[in-house]
């Protein structure tokens, strides 16, 4: 059987050369708010390319007798139907808004418990970039996992705990642990409901897009940027609350109603598929180890 | 039912109960305000000026308690002195603070001297905004401006005046004579409403009333003004005048810069202040 894999090659190299670039923009060289908003844009990319095909790809390539069949079978762009992909743009509508409303709720409700106008700061200690390092490393690739395997291995709670933690373990700030979390978890779903990736790809872009241009362009109502009063967190957390929940609601009830994929029945491990797993652990701590350094 | 309605539903409800939570606490917190609409500050201010100066530059506050009309909805507005307006040649309106609930702002304008006739003192008592919609008058205190005709006498220097202040309580400067002549400081004119006692004092220390004081030339001295009638909160400004003599020729003219007595409030002064019937 012949697998195509030239999507799955052609979004690595998108996902390598932005990294690349990523870094150069760390690095200061690049400053033009184009090529920032640009490359922002495209970062999900990296978070959604990095784990989903850097790994599959260079196993394929490197055992093609023992795994490439396999990972071919599972990690194969499958073509979806139309109403699949205005699902995915939907739901990464509805998740942004999710996203951003409920982060909006949870600052300002602190900033009234606090009775201060201060935002979560980030939280980074000697000791932690280890553990951030293997968790990433394993609830990332348990992610990956889920995603291209239909999640017949991790069905039920664990498989809504793991692209939890797959978000969270994405960063050391909240506010980037609660994007990757949103944009993850609806990523996953949508793979795991229509069957294709290109739904997720299509979600997780769009969800970035409004990121940059509603969230650095624009206040929108209600949203913690506007608070400059203890009693304006109050009233605005409440109101994000409320506004989150609504976007949350809609964004899950347009997962739930994607349809197109394939109804799997449930398989047992074998001892290949912890071996798969294990690599993808490896490899992906490695690879966010390499990429925390450069 | 699909299981995806149901959670549509769910968080439906959600929405409606934290919608309604909010709405119930902006509105506790709108109680704490009078009338949505714009509440300006009243002032106590005297300005200075020599008819050969710079055009006054006056400032007033101004509070929107949001729901009504927004004070940046206006187009366009005036000074008021007994239904005479006075326009500014330029002006600007400064948000200093913002919320949910309310807005501060600092109204700042520009006036032209040469429509204050010499000699007199002007009390601008109200503000007329001008819409699309119509004019509305404010209440802003008394905003005095007076234009005087005299000049500083020759060698007379300020040593310094009190910049401004937190509350209205006193204003003090310092007067040189660097010149050849004696001259005899008469009064320090700062007709604020509550008035002021006004004292002078020599380099020893000792004081005495501000009263056809002679100032020897080579002397200094500082003249300090209490004020009658100190309130809670103020928002006056005060460029005051000094009247004096050289060899008999009596002669009037403004004192140093503007000085600044502006009440640092928080958001609880501003409730109290606003609930003390501000407009």
């Amino acid at each position: 059987m012949k697998h195509d894999l030239t999507f799955r090659y052609n979004l690595l190299a998108v996902a390598l050369v932005f990294l690349a670039f990523w870094q150069t923009l760390l690095a200061g060289f690049i400053t033009t708010s184009a090529l920032m908003t640009a490359f922002s844009v495209l970062s999900p990319l990296v978070f959604l390319g990095l784990p989903l095909f850097v790994y599959p790809a260079i196993a394929a390539k490197a055992d093609g007798k023992k795994y490439a069949a396999a990972f071919a079978e599972c990690y194969t762009v499958k073509k979806c139907r139309g109403g699949a992909l205005i699902f995915g743009a939907a739901a990464g509508i509805a998740g942004y808004f999710a996203y951003l409303y409920l982060y909006s709720a949870a600052v300002c409700l602190h900033e009234y418990a606090a009775e201060q106008i201060t935002l979560f700061g980030a939280f980074s200690a000697d000791g932690t970039y280890a553990l951030v390092v293997l968790t990433q490393g394993v609830f990332a690739a348990a992610a990956a996992e889920l995603m291209f395997r239909g999640g017949s291995h991790y069905s039920g709670v664990l498989g809504l705990i793991v692209p939890v933690l797959f978000g969270m373990t994405l960063g050391y700030d909240v506010d980037v642990w609660l994007k990757w979390l949103a944009v993850g978890a609806i990523g996953i779903t949508l793979t795991r409901r229509t069957g294709s990736v290109l739904p997720a790809v299509l979600s997780s872009v769009l969800f970035s897009v409004l990121g940059m241009t509603l969230g650095n362009f624009a206040d929108l109502p209600f949203t913690f940027r506007l608070v400059t009063s203890v009693e304006t967190a109050l009233y605005y957390g409440l109101m994000s609350v409320a506004l989150g929940a609504l976007a949350l609601g809609g964004c899950v009830a347009l997962c739930m109603a994607a349809r197109g994929g394939e109804k799997r029945e449930k398989e047992k491990l074998s001892k290949d598929d912890v071996i798969t797993l294990v690599c993808t652990v490896v490899m992906y701590a490695l690879l966010f180890t390499v990429y925390q350094f450069i | 039912m699909k299981k995806y309605l149901a959670v549509f539903g769910t968080t439906l409800l959600v929405f409606a109960a934290f919608l309604t939570a909010a709405l119930v606490v902006r509105g506790k917190e709108f109680a704490r305000f009078p009338q949505s609409g714009l509440y300006f500050a009243r002032t106590d201010s005297y300005y200075a000026y020599s008819e050969k100066t710079e055009n006054p530059l006056v400032t007033v506050t101004c509070f929107e308690v949001k729901g009504g009309d927004s004070l940046l909805s206006y187009g366009d507005f005036a000074f008021l002195s007994g239904g005479t307006e006075y326009s500014p040649l330029d002006a600007s309106i400064l948000p200093v603070f913002t919320d949910a609930y309310f807005t501060r702002y600092t109204v700042q304008a520009v006036l032209d001297i040469t429509a204050f006739p010499v000699g007199e003192t002007v009390s601008l008592d109200g503000i007329r905004l001008k819409g699309k919609e119509g004019t509305e008058d404010f209440a802003i205190g008394a905003l005095r401006i007076a234009r005087f005709a005299g000049e500083t006498p020759a060698g007379l220097g300020f040593s310094g005046y009190t910049q401004g202040a937190g509350n209205f309580s006193s204003y003090t400067v310092g007067v040189s004579n660097n010149g050849m002549l004696p001259v005899t400081l008469s009064e320090l004119i700062l007709p604020v409403g509550g008035g002021a006692e006004t004292k002078i004092a020599d380099a020893s220390g000792t004081t005495a009333p501000l009263k056809d004081y002679v100032l020897e030339p080579g002397k200094t001295v500082w003249i300090t003004a209490t004020f009658r009638g100190e309130s809670e909160f103020c928002f006056n400004y005060l460029k005051p005048a000094l009247r004096c003599s050289v060899e008999g020729k009596a002669s009037v003219f403004p004192v140093g810069g503007v000085s600044d007595y502006v009440t640092p409030m928080d958001r609880e002064a501003i409730v109290r202040y606003l609930g003390g019937g501000a407009a």
